[in-house]
């Protein structure tokens, strides 16, 4: 547990003690005598109810500290970029998402590819599997982004893996995606295009993977 | 019925709400995925970095766990500087399992993982994330611990070893092919 959050736990459980203790005093002075049990009653149950907030409280802070997310770079073999339309961000994306706690960073991205884009996972030419991207896939196959930016209250730090994968461009894609050239991404208004960064993610990987010019990539 | 007693079945209500809890959050504990690095980190002959794991009393590679509240790139730097006094001047990403896109002035910033394999461990999921480092040619002979381990390895010595010495299984595999992968690349 990092220090700040231990000294909010001990915040917490200071401010939980010295609440409960209050409320003891005040019953004992006006409850005594021959209604006892009532008092230790509800003094118990003050007592579980404070173990449940400080319960609840340590739940949502241990699982949702890092928040990871997948980006799926996918392209078919003429280097297009698979792109949807993402109804949140309003623009068109890449297939993305954020990851569950219990689920793995490959599962996310068949689900995401599956969703998103209507690529059937079953249908890759190019498995989703690193060992096998390494081999049949041109690098970088496999990177991450970080954003320290605080996105949520609970959320100290943001942590994406970036998906680079080759479809075999037989597979059938779902009405709200289309595969993309630079140009035509480039082309569109900069409000419903791809962000700026993973735009120049696109680009750079045009030019130092593929060894094309960055006009030249990804053209049909 | 006096008002305690109505208070009393509340409390033993709450009191199987706060054990139910218990369970739920120990279940949902478990069932989070843990992320865990390996590092493999290479010499300039190609040999990769072993360090003795006490727990299993085999060679090992480098790995940590990353706590909840963290990072995996934070965890590379100090795992290193730990079990090996590597300094992170001394080693780079690997130019054919990281992408020319990362930056390569500071080792957190945009390393992605070259591998990335799932595990069950005693019923916990691991998530093993594999970085691929090598050793910057000048930095050859830093100043490693003055120790039997941490020393490098060729892929022949260590499918030399016994079973009970050398790395698990996945770790070897894992080896193997980023053995395979730098070859073919250099062939092509």
């Amino acid at each position: 547990m990092g220090k700040k959050r231990m000294d909010k736990f001990k915040q917490y459980v200071t401010a939980g003690i010295s609440f409960v203790f209050g409320v003891l005093l005040q019953y004992v002075y006006a409850l005594a005598g021959e209604r006892q049990f009532l008092l230790y009653s509800v003094t118990l149950l003050l007592f579980l109810v404070f173990f449940l907030c400080i319960m609840f409280a340590q739940i949502q802070a241990r699982l949702h500290r890092v928040k990871y997310s997948i980006l799926v770079f996918a392209f078919d073999p003429k280097e297009r970029l698979l792109t949807v339309y993402n109804e949140f961000h309003k623009r068109r994306m890449i297939p993305c998402g954020v990851l569950k706690p219990s689920q793995t960073p490959h599962d996310a991205v068949k689900q995401f590819l599956r969703e998103q884009a209507g690529v059937n996972p079953d249908n890759y030419e190019t498995q989703i599997d690193n060992e096998i991207c390494a081999q049949e896939a041109s690098l970088p196959y496999s990177a991450q982004i970080e954003f320290i930016t605080k996105h949520e209250r609970h959320v100290s730090e943001h942590y994406a893996f970036i998906y680079f994968l080759r479809l075999s461009g037989k597979e059938k894609i779902g009405n709200q995606a289309a595969f993309m050239t630079l140009k035509e991404l480039e082309r569109l208004p900069e409000e419903t295009s791809l962000f700026s960064d993973l735009l120049q993610r696109y680009r750079f990987y045009l030019q130092h993977d593929t060894g094309r010019q960055a006009g030249e990539g990804g053209t049909r | 019925m006096s008002v305690g007693y109505y208070v009393m079945i509340a409390e033993c209500v709450l009191l199987l709400a706060v054990l139910s809890l218990i369970g739920v959050m120990r279940w949902l504990i478990r069932r989070q995925i843990r992320y865990r690095i390996q590092i493999v980190l290479l010499n300039t002959d190609g040999e990769s970095l072993l360090v003795y794991d006490s727990r299993a009393g085999s060679l090992a590679l480098p790995s940590a766990v990353v706590p909840f509240d963290d990072i995996p790139t934070n965890k590379i730097a100090p795992l290193l500087e730990t079990c090996a006094g590597i300094g992170e001047t001394a080693y780079r990403p690997h130019t054919q399992f990281h992408s020319p896109l990362q930056k390569y002035d500071r080792i957190r910033d945009d390393i992605g993982p070259a591998y990335i394999r799932e595990r069950r461990v005693k019923g916990k999921r691991f998530c093993e994330l594999f970085y691929v480092f090598c050793l910057n040619e000048e930095r050859e002979s830093s100043n490693f611990k003055q120790s039997p381990y941490p020393e490098f390895y060729s892929l022949r010595e260590m499918e030399a070893m016994d079973f009970s010495t050398r790395p698990e299984n996945f770790q070897m595999d894992v080896l193997r092919l980023v053995h395979e992968t730098i070859n073919r690349r250099k062939s092509k």
